[in-house]
């Protein structure tokens, strides 16, 4: 795995936040009427358009909708994706790129799934890897918080040590804003996001750049 | 939904001797623990898994670190890790298994494993490894209580009140003081399941 930077897709205009260094976490924020899925699945799909890898961790959706919506963010079906289904509720899929866990409080379950996954891509020889986890929101309709706290920051360990590339999502109107913060603070970087007339728009505190409220075009 | 509790207690023993169990059938390298460990930590042996629970009992507290035979008459390693892990220790677990383990030890719940024959070396090895671990989960759990504690203040005072609260300005410096801590230590790989675990089990 290269230590280059991670290229977070075109659609994110400025430099000094498009290509963010190896081993970055970013937790994407906003209101439910904007898509914080899709931004988190272009993130992670610019990856494997290049020849990253890609893990996500599936809380509150399914795996065969999630890899439809990874597939329509732009991604390749290709064993270069990875799904670990959280919700509990299984799969009926026989695809060998999901691995099912018990619930999403199974934490053990989820991080020993993960690290076979992650052996997968060392031996693949994949140029990095990005980790979706999809969403803080639905982990904190089932834990309290500062058990996902301590959840993401293992995680997010585990994604800095690797030289990952790491990404979550939160609704900012389902949790409170002392929860968003506190969560906020595992990670590098806060990219909220913003419903206007024109469209979405987004900013980005925590990385060296930095950026204030700019369009975002997916 | 996003519920909020404020119920987490710091322990922090840092200061107190570690503790030991050990459960070993052979009699023989049951006893050479004493003069291995005996020095540095408070040992104290059962014989088969079914005297496993009340050994526990007997000390002050749970134990730190717990070293389990893999293969004994009545209840196996395995089997006695099932028993204590229903009791819900504060406690890292290491298999002592003559083979190899075929299987994902960690899967099982261990935390490590050693091989024998067992040396004094490798038995302090593991111990040092669990309780670097333990560090990691202590730190990262303090860490997390700082963090809610500070998030209960910014929730219910101005900034005003803030900037002149003693407490608040002593908070904002420590979690940056265990913040570094925890970059430093990290789990290993080996320790990452088992601290999603011992996360799990907390709740």
């Amino acid at each position: 795995m290269s230590d280059a930077a991670y290229d977070l897709s075109p659609s994110v205009p400025t430099d000094g936040v498009r290509h963010v260094p190896a081993g970055t976490s970013l937790l994407i924020a906003g209101p439910p009427d904007v898509d914080k899925r899709e931004v988190a699945l272009e993130f992670l799909a610019a990856g494997q358009r290049r020849a990253d890898g890609v893990i996500v961790v599936s809380v509150d959706l399914g795996a065969r909708p999630l890899v439809a919506a990874d597939e329509s963010a732009g991604d390749t079906d290709d064993q270069r994706l990875r799904i670990i289904d959280a919700t509990g509720f299984g799969t009926d899929d026989d695809d060998d790129r999901v691995v099912a866990v018990d619930a999403p409080t199974d934490l053990a379950g989820i991080g020993s799934a993960f690290g076979r996954q992650i052996e997968r891509y060392v031996t693949m020889g994949t140029d990095g890897l990005r980790v979706g986890h999809l969403s803080a929101t639905a982990m904190l309709e089932r834990m309290d918080h500062g058990a996902v706290y301590k959840f993401l920051r293992t995680i997010i360990d585990r994604v800095d040590r690797g030289g990952y590339l790491g990404v979550s999502t939160i609704d900012t109107a389902t949790c409170h804003e002392q929860t968003v913060a506190m969560l906020a603070d595992a990670f590098d970087a806060l990219v909220e996001l913003r419903p206007t007339r024109e469209g979405p728009e987004f900013r980005v505190s925590g990385l060296d750049a930095g950026l204030s409220w700019t369009s975002l075009t997916i | 939904m996003c519920a909020h509790r404020f119920n987490r207690s710091i322990v922090t023993d840092a200061d107190s001797t570690s503790t030991v169990l050990v459960v070993e059938d052979d009699d023989d390298l049951r006893e050479t623990y004493w003069p291995w460990l005996g020095g540095d930590f408070e040992v104290v042996t059962a014989s088969d898994g079914e005297a496993a629970p009340s050994a526990v009992d007997e000390m002050d507290g749970d134990p730190d670190i717990a070293l389990l035979n893999r293969m004994m008459p009545g209840l196996s390693g395995r089997e006695t890790l099932e028993a204590l892990r229903e009791r819900d220790l504060d406690t890292r677990y290491a298999m002592v298994t003559a083979v190899e383990p075929d299987i994902d030890i960690i899967e099982m719940g261990f935390d490590a494993y050693l091989t024998k024959p067992v040396t004094e070396t490798a038995v302090r090895e593991v111990i040092d490894r669990l309780q670097e671990r333990n560090n990691y989960a202590d730190a990262l759990d303090e860490y997390t209580a700082l963090l809610e504690k500070k998030q209960t203040l910014q929730a219910h005072r101005s900034d005003e009140e803030l900037a002149e609260s003693d407490e608040y300005q002593q908070l904002e410096r420590r979690p940056e003081q265990l913040d570094e801590e925890l970059d430093e230590t990290g789990a290993d790989d080996e320790a990452f399941v088992a601290t999603l675990r011992g996360i799990e089990d907390e709740r």
